[in-house]
């Protein structure tokens, strides 16, 4: 098992919306599903999961709907909206343009002479 | 974002559900934790345990979850002001002090806006009303009744501007008139305007019954038409249906008019008038004669200013046509409200600036109590900062709790407002303007902004120190206190509250002492048993004033051969007539006023015991054909020939255009005060009737009554019936007319002086609090320093410095500002008598007294501290 992390501040969004971009999910699948995705290495924090949810349900990058389950349970259910789609986009490209310029800086090293 | 904005604002009402949602989501969470630990080889009592410890706590959980969901502020606001309201009922006196200063100002303040509001702001009741214009002429400079004011107009001059100009759709004009009704054996005059056709289609009225004026009403040898008010026609015609094609019957000899028509509810042009008759513009009548109220609505392309430009344009071509007709006097167009609000004057901005001000008072004075209530918050809000408050969230809810202050004082202020606003007409004289003035959802929405504003007012200072200090939780925490920096309220405070609390006082007592004298000051004449009435020519215009004099002699004989009445005299005026009145050898420029001038029989002086300061009163000889002679009261004496006898001297009468008379004065009466402020030391020429020209035959009659005998003038009443054929105006005291007019005055007086002495009772107040305050910081000090061996007095001193150099400064600025605020009062012409500078001092005095009572008391209270205790408490 690899070395679990917790989330750096301000990433647990972005790992939603990838998270539930692969398919529909209702808020423990989420945390499931990132688990999941990242092997194991990353670990949310429960409590903080369900008002980042619905912060982003507010800015409408996802949509929440509440749908009977198995054993007749309500279940709220969050999919991707065409806006989260193009957020988390966005935020991969970012994310990604960041991580690289991280490890180009930690990678470097003294120029010789 | 619209969406977030739209569950913001439906996030009240889904609370609830929302709370369940976000309980129910929650628990399946935890539900599907603990089976997938379950799974993992735990328990299910472990696994449930867990699975809670990793959520966290469930209730911080939904809290945050909540307020993800931007709810959140509508918990803790209801928190906050349940906070406030339970933190107001633990300090009654104190919320009551600060409730009832905030609902007083904001009370006097909405009251008066109220009137504001109506006469200023809100659309006038006529159909498109800011199309509406008012055509006037102006004064020439220097013109005696009002330099370059607006004035009304004659036929012949609306005529022009009918023909000549292009910006207006409609021109329609009025003009006061009367008309005697004859009904039960006596004739009733009924107040009347005389309208041109078109008038009412102009302002946009239709009549609900019959028809209004048509062209053909207003032309020569029509049939009389005539239009009553609605009002006339439920009260006096008892609303017959069948109305329209009724006769208004009138005095023999004169044609009785057929109503035509009835308009609707309520309407008014320049108050209520209960009967309408057709206006024909005569293209003969003087250009001199100005009668008219032109009103006209403007065409699409036009704007009020390009019609005035285009009416002065005309103006000048008339000027240049009839210079003597026109000399100094110009054109205008203006918005209808300003010939509606005429008159109103300016004491409604006064009043308003005077509410404000005490308002502004009673919010710094709150804002020091929430100050000096501060101290002993500190502890609290450094507990609750400690315990994690954010800054902003004490600074919000100290916010919260001015607005409750706010809101409570706004409320308890409306109610005094809705009890007010029935009294401010009479107060403010706005009764004739036919507008309404009454509570309605602007002023509602009026008060609660400055109930608002107040309440945020008081409580922005004191949360900005509370935030401030915060910094410095943790050692308040221990009780230590700072005593020498931090503490103070802030400076400005009570110097602002004394400076305005003198203007204030200083502008009130200026008012009030005007309207005061008006009671005690030498009348002139005795008021008691002298009794009026109006007796009213035969019809509007008596075509022979002579013979009306006549029937109107042989009633005041009549009256004054009746038991009980000791004199009766009769008097005639013409507030427009004659419209040149100078002495015989001055130029016009000289005289700042042109007096009255009142045609009186030879009883007139006796009857209403008046005093000669010179010369004689009219006798028998002062015939017809005999030298004209002329009686002049002190004030005209003085503008004609200052310093000088003016006995013997010469007084020219004329219209522009006739010859004109000149009269030689016999005699100098003294000023009489009929308690009428605008005629106050009004220039008077009195000459005998029977040697005076009559244009109109307005008349009053007087009655001097020997003893208490009322009887007699049901008597004279009766006299006065048989022998004119009218019914009179039943006789007024002259006593109690005086009272009641003063009354009035008095009222605004008791209520002007009300406002000052609350507005200084409240910035002593905040002295008080202020300097109880500072000794109350400072207690550990002044500990040490009597310790110390200093003396009561020196500490005393030490306390009550500050203090004192604030009230100082504040009376300083409040003697710059009151002597600027009195200058404008005066300038606004609200003033009868001249402005005393003693006032401003006497003020100053009062002020500076009350303020150092005010330090001194709280001082000494708290040097009264035991050394020991204060310095134990350590």
């Amino acid at each position: 098992m690899p070395e679990r992390v917790t989330v750096v501040p301000g990433t647990l969004e972005l790992l939603i919306l990838r998270a539930v971009s692969l398919g529909e999910l209702h808020g423990y699948g989420i945390l499931s599903r990132i688990e999941q995705i990242t092997n194991g290495a990353l670990q949310v924090e429960q409590g903080a999961l369900y008002p980042a949810l619905y912060r982003l349900e507010q800015r409408e990058f996802l949509a929440g709907e509440w749908r009977l389950g198995d054993n007749n349970r309500r279940v709220k259910v969050y999919s991707l909206t065409r806006a989260g789609r193009r957020q988390l986009a966005d935020e991969t490209d970012s994310w990604t343009a960041f991580v690289r310029a991280m490890a180009a800086a930690l990678r470097a090293r003294p120029a010789e002479g | 974002m619209f969406g977030r904005l739209v569950a913001l604002a439906r996030a009240p009402f889904r609370r609830a559900a929302l709370d369940r949602e976000i309980d129910d989501e929650l628990a399946l969470h935890l539900e599907l934790r603990a089976v997938d630990l379950e799974r993992q080889g735990l328990s299910h009592v472990e696994a449930v345990r867990r699975a809670r410890i990793e959520l966290g706590n469930v209730t911080s959980a939904a809290e945050r979850a909540r307020a993800a969901w931007g709810t959140e502020w509508i918990d803790r606001l209801s928190q906050d002001v349940r906070y406030a309201v339970r933190g107001m009922g633990r300090q009654p006196m104190f919320s009551a002090v600060a409730v009832l200063s905030l609902a007083f100002g904001i009370g006097a303040t909405t009251t008066v806006y109220s009137v504001i509001d109506a006469l200023d702001f809100r659309p006038l009741p006529f159909h498109d009303p800011d199309r509406l214009v008012w055509l006037g002429e102006v004064t020439p400079r220097g013109y005696d009744m009002c330099s370059r004011c607006a004035w009304w107009t004659a036929s012949p001059t609306l005529l022009d501007w009918k023909a000549q100009s292009e910006s207006f759709a409609g021109v329609a004009a009025a003009e006061y008139g009367e008309f005697a009704w004859q009904h039960d054996d006596v004739s009733e005059p009924l107040s009347a305007q005389s309208v041109t056709p078109g008038f009412f289609e102009l302002l946009g009225s239709r009549t609900i019954l019959g028809r209004g004026f048509a062209a053909s009403d207003a032309a020569p040898g029509a049939e009389p038409a005539i239009v009553v008010s609605y009002e006339f026609w439920q009260k006096r015609l008892h609303g017959d249906p069948q109305v329209v094609g009724r006769r208004l019957a009138a005095p023999p000899g004169q044609p009785g008019a057929t109503i035509i028509g009835v308009l609707p509810h309520a309407f008014r042009f320049e108050g209520e008038t209960p009967v309408w008759l057709p206006l024909s513009l005569d293209a003969g009548a003087h250009r001199t004669t100005r009668p008219l109220r032109v009103i006209a609505r403007l065409r699409p392309a036009a704007s009020v200013e390009s019609a005035d430009a285009e009416l002065k344009t005309i103006s000048n071509r008339l000027a240049a046509a009839f210079p003597a007709d026109y000399r100094g006097w110009g054109a205008q167009v203006q918005p209808l409200r300003s010939l509606l609000t005429t008159g109103t004057g300016h004491a409604r901005f006064i009043l308003f600036a005077i509410t404000t001000l005490v308002l502004i008072i009673a919010v710094l004075n709150v804002a020091g109590l929430l100050i000096a209530r501060g101290v002993a918050r500190e502890h609290e809000l450094a507990m609750r900062s400690a315990l994690g408050a954010g800054r902003g969230r004490l600074f919000a809810q100290l916010l919260v709790e001015g607005s409750c202050v706010g809101l409570i004082g706004g409320a308890l202020g409306v109610s005094i407002a809705a009890w007010a606003i029935r009294l401010i007409p009479a107060w403010l004289a706005i009764s004739g303007t036919g507008i309404a003035v009454h509570m309605d959802a602007r002023i509602l929405a009026f008060a609660l902004v400055v109930s608002i504003a107040a309440g945020l007012g008081t409580a922005i200072a004191p949360a900005r120190r509370a935030a401030a200090t915060n910094a410095g939780g943790s050692a308040l925490i221990s009780g230590r206190q700072r005593p020498w920096q931090a503490g103070r309220a802030p400076r400005w405070l009570v110097t602002l509250q004394i400076a305005l609390a003198l203007i204030v006082s200083c502008v009130a007592s200026l008012l009030s002492r005007d309207f005061m004298e008006m009671r005690y000051l030498d009348i002139g004449y005795d008021p008691v048993g002298l009794y009026s009435t109006s007796v009213l020519g035969d019809g509007q215009r008596p075509r022979d004033p002579i013979a009306w004099l006549a029937t109107a002699e042989a009633a005041r004989q009549r009256v004054a051969a009746t038991p009980g009445v000791a004199a009766a005299s009769l008097e005639y005026e013409n507030a427009m007539h004659p419209s040149i009145v100078r002495p015989e050898r001055g130029t016009e420029a000289e005289a700042s006023q042109t007096p009255f001038v009142k045609a009186v029989d030879v009883d007139y002086f006796t009857t209403f015991g008046m005093t000669f300061v010179a010369g004689r009163g009219f006798g028998p000889e002062d015939s017809r054909g005999a030298p004209l002679v002329a009686v002049v009261n002190r004030a005209a004496a003085g503008a004609f020939w200052p310093h000088q006898n003016a006995v013997g001297r010469q007084v020219f009468l004329g219209d522009s255009g006739s010859a004109g008379e000149l009269l030689t004065v016999v005699g100098v009466t003294r000023d009489v005060e009929r308690g009428d402020l605008s005629r106050r030391h009004w220039a008077i020429v009195y000459r005998p009737m029977a040697q005076a020209r009559f244009y109109h035959a307005v008349s009053a009659l007087y009655v001097r009554v020997a003893g208490d005998s009322p009887s007699s003038l049901s008597a004279a009443e009766r006299a006065i019936r048989e022998t004119t054929g009218r019914r009179t105006a039943p006789f007024a005291s002259d006593e109690e007319t005086l009272d009641g007019s003063v009354g009035g005055r008095r009222l605004n007086a008791i209520l002007l002086d009300c406002f000052a002495a609350f507005g200084l009772f409240l910035a002593a107040l905040g002295i008080y609090g202020g300097v109880g305050y500072g000794a109350t910081r400072r207690t550990r000090e002044l500990g040490i320093r009597m310790a110390l061996g200093a003396r009561r007095m020196s500490v005393v001193g030490l306390v009550a410095r500050d203090a004192f150099i604030q009230s100082a400064v504040g009376v300083a600025l409040g003697c710059i500002g009151a002597y600027w605020a009195m200058g404008v009062v005066r300038a606004s012409g609200l003033l009868a008598t001249p402005m005393p500078v003693w006032l401003l001092l006497a003020a100053a005095s009062v002020v500076m007294v009350v303020a150092s009572a005010a330090t001194l008391l709280p001082a000494v209270r708290g040097t009264r501290v035991d050394i020991m205790r204060s310095l134990r408490n350590e």
